[in-house]
């Protein structure tokens, strides 16, 4: 099955008047296939975002793009050309709701302008914002169009955005921290809510979080990005139960659980490196227990059996 | 609902207080009322005298009760240089201020807003840094200095506009302006007498800018600032993500959500507007409420003063209340809380 | 905050900036050494010289000269001391008297608080130079009158900011803490209202520095602030009024004074607000 979205080596430099002050993506490599779901999991900071955003088109014009982005059968696509596919193809929600939507519109208006945005026809948007507030467990669906977003609760408001994001049965969903500013209950629910959703209309999905149990909830693969690399990815249940990259195992090994006890929660000691345009050999270097010579080079992905790792310890 | 009678209740409350401090200026600063009534040559048995008659013998807070009451019942005193009802003068004049003051806020939003939002597009560019110049330019200028400026280079030099006056002397006979709201260029454009509307707007143009200049200068700092912090919210970012047209995010989404703040310092410039006229009316001979407000201060016209003041008071009150209202139905977090 | 501004650097951080920054300079130089400078002194002053009365901007008097033959040059020079002084006065007093009934407020509570608020409300629901009009007509004409008039309207503003800032200091924890260790309350919460307050607080007096100027000199120009012979600019102004059309650089020149020195007070209030607040700064 060829993949949906393919990213190939793709890096971002912000430049300003010609000098790259940063570089946040310094060559990223993911594929999603259509209906699955992948999750992109790590620190705050180390570019997920990032690359949904490049995935979107909507990086700002001090940002220098250099690889790959291809999606479906649209091929090699830029950032101009993305812009068609935005909001149809390709929809994204937020992390927070309370300000995704624009506070003096009510969300019967925002999804509206959606919608006429995607050419339905007048006279079925009504019927259409009901029935996909319905389907994202909302009654009362005629009030909640006529409410503001301030008057909604932020569970209620995310799936309000869920709704936004699939009234253009889109291929593919970005999910960029859905759940992190709601409550432990609600979130679960939203999550439960997007799985049975995906499973419902059949759309890809590249969630994002720095929650690894919430990424692992809904992906089939998990991709672990940290300074701008992707250092493992594979199948959620063969990098979750294996991790084969020291940090990703010291993320996994950060989550506090109530059913297994552990000795104490494992904080992985130092800070990601700030400056990342001069940066030479392995980014986690200097934070890793595992370190030798070799890392002063920069590792390449690997594949082992199901699971393709950047380290040169792996395996 | 409850919030409009809050506000209601609090501008009354302070239109009382207003009315006090007013009062309270007039009566207690010592300054001989009777010598600007009746002269120099008023000896001391005339002041006495007319202090009786003017019931200045009595108690303040029965001075102070009197006075509300006769306001209240339209009976705002007579002007002492005048010998004219206060009200009289102020309701002959106030017609010609207002469309003064229409024209320069007029003058001053359309262009406050034009500039401050074409500033916020080419932001950091060589169009920006002008129109921030001329913001700043208009706040910073003295407007008895701009329309003496004005009227020297475009009336004294140039000869394109009138120098004084509200019309030309000669309309009265050509093309008089039958009086029927009061307002001269508005009865004249309902009259049908157009003749003498490109007259009052001819020389209307150098007042109504000169007064606008301070306005506009509020106005297009605060339209450019609050567009850029706007266009910076997430939800504009979430907007494209959607695909909208960067056209309708700016016209339909970003405007309307700045909007709030521009009404409020239009609002607030009213203030300088109604200020404003003291001195552009005196530097052009506008027969407004302004010039006869600097008659009245020159002369010591106390019940003219006052009655100026508490109109002055009114009308801002007015105008920051009928701003309150269009912000609120603008920005619906506002009366939902 | 110190360090901050020890890099008075930012004063020059663009040409407009910077342009402000040296008229300011030349305004002050101007106010404390006008005497020294002025290339007629005793006309600067006020001492007529009939005979040179109206001539034209050239090389003998850069700027002309005056109704009664004075130096304009020397005029305006001299008029920046007074404009300089009238400023700082008015709101060095308004924020004085502003901050400490604004502290009194703060700290009191309870009625004190509701009079002076109340007050501050009232005087700040007046249009602003209205109330200096009235006060200034009452107390009659001149420039001390104008001071008095000016400071009433502007302390209202200042008493608001600190008695926000001081009921907020007041019920912070780390009042009740040190008072409990022993340090009197008075002195924690003067450290730090005064330590929160300084931005706004010099970002304002920047301001009004300029506002302040430009209700003098508007004050002057109708006559009810400094009197003959006094080289104030609005006054200037004023005298040259009727001559606009023929001996324009009287008027012309006075006024430019006004203009360039609340522009530059404008700009610099700007700059200080980029520089302690980047947020709100462009960028």
């Amino acid at each position: 099955m060829s993949a949906l979205l393919k990213i190939t080596n793709l890096e971002v430099d912000f430049q300003i008047k010609g000098i790259v002050v940063n570089s946040p993506l310094r060559g990223m490599n993911l594929e999603i296939k259509a209906g699955k779901t992948l999750g992109i999991v790590g620190e705050t900071g180390c570019g997920k975002t990032l690359t949904a955003t490049a995935v979107m088109g909507l990086l700002p014009s001090s940002a220098v793009q250099r690889g790959l982005i291809e999606f479906a059968e649209h091929g090699a696509l830029k950032s101009d050309e993305m812009a068609s596919l935005r909001g149809s193809e390709i929809t994204m929600i937020f992390q927070n709701p309370q300000s995704a939507f624009n506070p003096i519109f009510t969300v019967g208006a925002q999804l509206k302008m959606v919608a006429q945005r995607r050419n339905i026809a007048r006279a079925e948007i009504g019927s259409l914002l009901i029935q996909r507030l319905e389907s994202v467990g909302l009654k009362d669906t005629k009030r909640i169009l006529a409410c503001y977003p301030h008057q909604l609760s932020g569970g209620m408001l995310q799936r309000c955005m869920i709704a936004m994001a699939l009234i253009s049965s889109p291929k593919l969903l970005i999910a960029d921290e859905p759940t992190t500013a709601l409550d432990a209950t609600i979130g679960d629910q939203v999550l439960s809510l997007i799985v049975s959703l995906q499973k419902s209309e059949g759309f890809a999905m590249l969630f994002i979080s720095h929650d690894v149990s919430a990424v692992a909830k809904v992906s089939d693969e998990i991709a672990v990005v940290y300074a701008g690399r992707i250092v493992e990815t594979g199948p959620t249940r063969d990098v979750i139960n294996s991790p084969q990259h020291p940090y990703t195992r010291g993320l996994l090994g950060a989550i506090p659980s109530a059913d297994k006890t552990r000795g104490k929660l494992v904080a992985i000691p130092g800070n990601v490196p700030s400056d990342l345009t001069s940066l030479v050999g392995c980014a986690f270097a200097d934070r890793c227990s595992q370190r030798v010579d070799k890392c002063a080079q920069e590792p390449v992905l690997k594949l082992l059996k199901n699971q393709s790792v950047a380290c040169w310890e792996a395996g | 609902m409850k919030i409009l009678w809050k506000r209601l209740s609090s501008a009354l409350l302070v239109l009382l207080a207003a009315s006090f401090v007013t009062f309270t200026l007039a009566r207690v600063i010592p300054s001989d009322p009777a010598l600007a009534y009746i002269g120099p040559k008023a000896t001391e048995a005339d002041s006495a005298q007319l202090r009786i008659t003017l019931g200045l013998d009595q108690p303040i807070p029965v001075q102070y009760f009197k006075y509300i009451g006769q306001t209240l019942q339209g009976n705002w005193g007579y002007s002492l240089s005048s010998k004219q009802p206060v009200l009289q003068e102020i309701a002959d004049r106030l017609p010609s201020t207002l469309e003064l003051i229409f024209f320069a806020m007029g003058f001053a939003l359309i262009f406050g807003v034009a500039m401050g939002v074409y500033a916020a597009k080419y932001r950091g560019r060589l169009q920006d840094s002008v129109i921030r110049l001329l913001s700043i330019a208009g706040v910073s200028m003295p407007a008895f200095w701009l329309g003496l400026l004005l009227q020297m280079l475009f009336a004294g030099r140039l000869t394109w506009f009138p120098a004084t006056g509200q019309f030309d002397i000669e309309l009265k006979y050509d093309n008089p302006i039958t009086k029927i709201t009061g307002f001269p260029i508005f009865d004249s454009i309902i009259t049908g007498n157009f003749a003498a509307t490109m007259n009052g707007l001819h020389h209307m143009i150098l007042p109504a800018l000169t007064l606008s200049a301070y306005s506009f200068g509020l106005i297009s700092r605060m339209a450019r600032a609050n567009l850029l912090e706007v266009m910076s919210q997430d939800y504009i970012k979430v907007a494209r993500a959607y695909g909208l047209s960067e056209r309708l995010i700016f016209f339909k989404l970003a405007l309307r959500n700045a909007l709030p703040p521009i009404l409020t310092i239009t609002g607030l410039s009213t203030a300088y507007l109604i200020t404003g006229t003291f001195f552009v009316e005196q530097v052009y001979n506008w027969p407004g409420i302004g010039s006869f407000a600097v008659n009245s201060l020159i002369s010591i016209d106390y019940p003219a003063i006052m009655g100026i003041t508490l109109l002055a008071a009114i009308g801002y009150l007015v105008i920051n209340f009928i701003v309150d209202l269009i912000h609120a139905k603008l920005d619906p977090r506002v009366w939902m809380r | 905050m110190k360090s901050k501004l020890k890099g008075l650097s930012f004063l020059f951080k663009d040409k407009l900036t910077g342009a402000a920054s040296v008229m300011m300079f030349i305004f002050i130089f101007a106010a404390i050494f006008g005497p020294w400078i002025a290339p007629n002194a005793k006309e600067g002053a006020g001492t007529a010289n009939v005979d040179n009365s109206y001539i034209g901007p050239g090389w003998h008097h850069l700027l002309g000269t005056d109704e009664l033959g004075r130096d304009l040059l020397s005029r305006i020079i001299f008029g920046a001391r007074p404009a300089l002084l009238i400023a700082l006065a008015v709101v060095g007093f308004a924020a004085i008297i502003g901050t400490l009934l604004g502290l009194i407020a703060g700290y009191r509570g309870g009625w004190i608080d509701s009079l002076i608020m109340r007050v501050s409300e009232l005087f700040l629901s007046f249009p602003p130079l209205l109330l200096s009009l009235v006060a200034v007509t009452f107390l009659g004409p001149g420039l001390v009158n104008a001071l008095i008039a000016l400071i009433i309207s502007w302390w209202p503003w200042y008493a608001r900011l600190i008695r926000v800032e001081a009921s907020i200091v007041k019920s912070k924890p780390y009042v009740e803490i040190s008072a409990a260790m022993g340090v009197p309350d008075r002195v924690i919460i003067l450290r730090h209202i005064l330590r929160n307050v300084t931005t706004p607080l010099i970002v304002q007096i920047a301001a009004d520095l300029g506002t302040v100027i430009l209700a003098a000199g508007s004050l002057a120009f109708i006559g009810l602030g400094a009197q003959p012979p006094s080289a104030d600019w609005g006054l200037m102004v004023a005298q040259g009024r009727n001559l606009i059309f023929d001996q324009w650089w009287i008027s012309t020149f006075s006024g430019l004074a006004i203009f360039l020195a609340v522009l530059s007070f404008n700009i610099i209030g700007d700059a200080l607000r980029d520089h302690f607040d980047p947020r709100i700064a462009r960028q």
